[in-house]
């Protein structure tokens, strides 16, 4: 008998250069990390890896174990 | 200066006003202070969300402005590289094509580096961002800038938040003269007749920050200065008088009075 497939699994990731577990689905999206984070997506910015996730591409981006996510916002600046 | 409106890139602002929204004791003021100006852009820098403290960011206080464009900066950035990079995610929080470019690698003079400024200018130009360039008083870098297709240039007065005015008078005039594209006085404006005097010498704004911000009443402040760059458009828009070597009297030099009795 096959063991049964897992539907959720525990990730770990570097967010905002710290270490961040979380449970994630086998789909793994970055909108379900924004969610788990209660994190608006239309005020921030992300980068996966150094690698800017622009609006249009963040519905199908995943998370990979391991990676290093940067959620930005604005700030006070002149 | 030929309209009353200021067209940078693909945006038309009324004010010639544009204000920094670092240093405010707390974002109410910050908020209230914007009001008072009346400017329609206003900047802001990145930093990571803060999932402890979520009110911490800016994006929510200046969404309710209505009629207030954001404009990201590149500060923090050291090159080019950076810049570009900084550039690309403020332009994913704000949804706007303008950035103001700033590279200021030295804290203790944050004196724009030119070099890496124009060569981030150049990319960002590629990649369809109005660039609104942070740079020295240098006529020459200016028209290169320009030429290489900024939307704007951003000629420091002085030293940011130093509240020195504008040290380069002569330099900025010949930047004004020889400008196709806007020019606006960034850092070192601390009261405000030296926006007005930046307007009435031809600059077509003047973005200010620590002179409202540290002020001791910053709302207050800002109307002052949103009053004196109007000020600054009349006069330039009236045409100032000749300057001229010799008095000319304004009353009548009446001879009546020095009759003998």
């Amino acid at each position: 008998m096959n063991p049964p497939a897992y539907k959720f699994k525990v990730m770990k990731i570097l967010l905002n250069g710290r270490n961040y577990e979380y449970n994630a689905s086998d789909k793994n999206t970055l909108p379900e990390l924004l969610d788990r984070l209660k994190i608006e997506s239309q005020r921030v910015a992300i980068m996966i890896n150094a690698r800017i996730i622009s609006r249009e591409n963040r519905a199908s981006a995943r998370v990979k174990e391991g990676d290093r996510v940067e959620i930005v916002t604005c700030a006070p600046g002149g | 200066m030929t309209t009353d409106k200021l067209t940078i890139g693909n945006t038309v602002l009324k004010s010639r006003l544009v204000l920094g929204t670092g240093k405010f004791m707390d974002t109410r003021t910050m908020i209230e202070a914007i009001k008072a100006s009346g400017t329609e852009l206003v900047t802001v820098a990145l930093r990571r969300f803060n999932l402890e403290n979520r009110d911490d960011d800016l994006f929510g206080p200046l969404s309710e402005l209505k009629n207030v464009l954001l404009m990201p900066n590149t500060s923090g950035a050291q090159n080019a590289r950076d810049a570009v990079k900084a550039a690309l995610l403020g332009r994913e929080i704000s949804g706007s094509s303008m950035v103001k470019l700033e590279i200021h690698p030295n804290p203790h003079h944050l004196l724009p580096d030119p070099i890496e400024t124009y060569e981030a200018a150049v990319e960002l130009v590629r990649e369809g961002f109005d660039v609104l360039p942070y740079i020295p008083p240098d006529p020459v870098l200016c028209k290169r800038l320009e030429d290489a297709g900024c939307a704007a240039v951003m000629p420091l007065g002085s030293p940011i938040g130093t509240g020195r005015g504008i040290e380069a008078k002569g330099m900025l005039s010949l930047i004004i003269r020889h400008s196709n594209i806007p020019v606006i006085v960034d850092a070192g404006l601390r009261s405000p007749s030296e926006a007005a005097a930046a307007i009435e010498m031809g600059c077509d704004a003047v973005l200010v920050n620590s002179a409202i911000a540290v002020s001791a009443d910053p709302v207050r402040m800002a109307r002052a200065f949103a009053m004196a760059v109007e000020a600054g458009t009349q006069a330039r828009a009236a045409g100032l008088m000749a300057v001229s070597e010799n008095a000319s009297p304004t009353s009548p030099l009446t001879s009546f009075l020095s009759e003998p009795e």
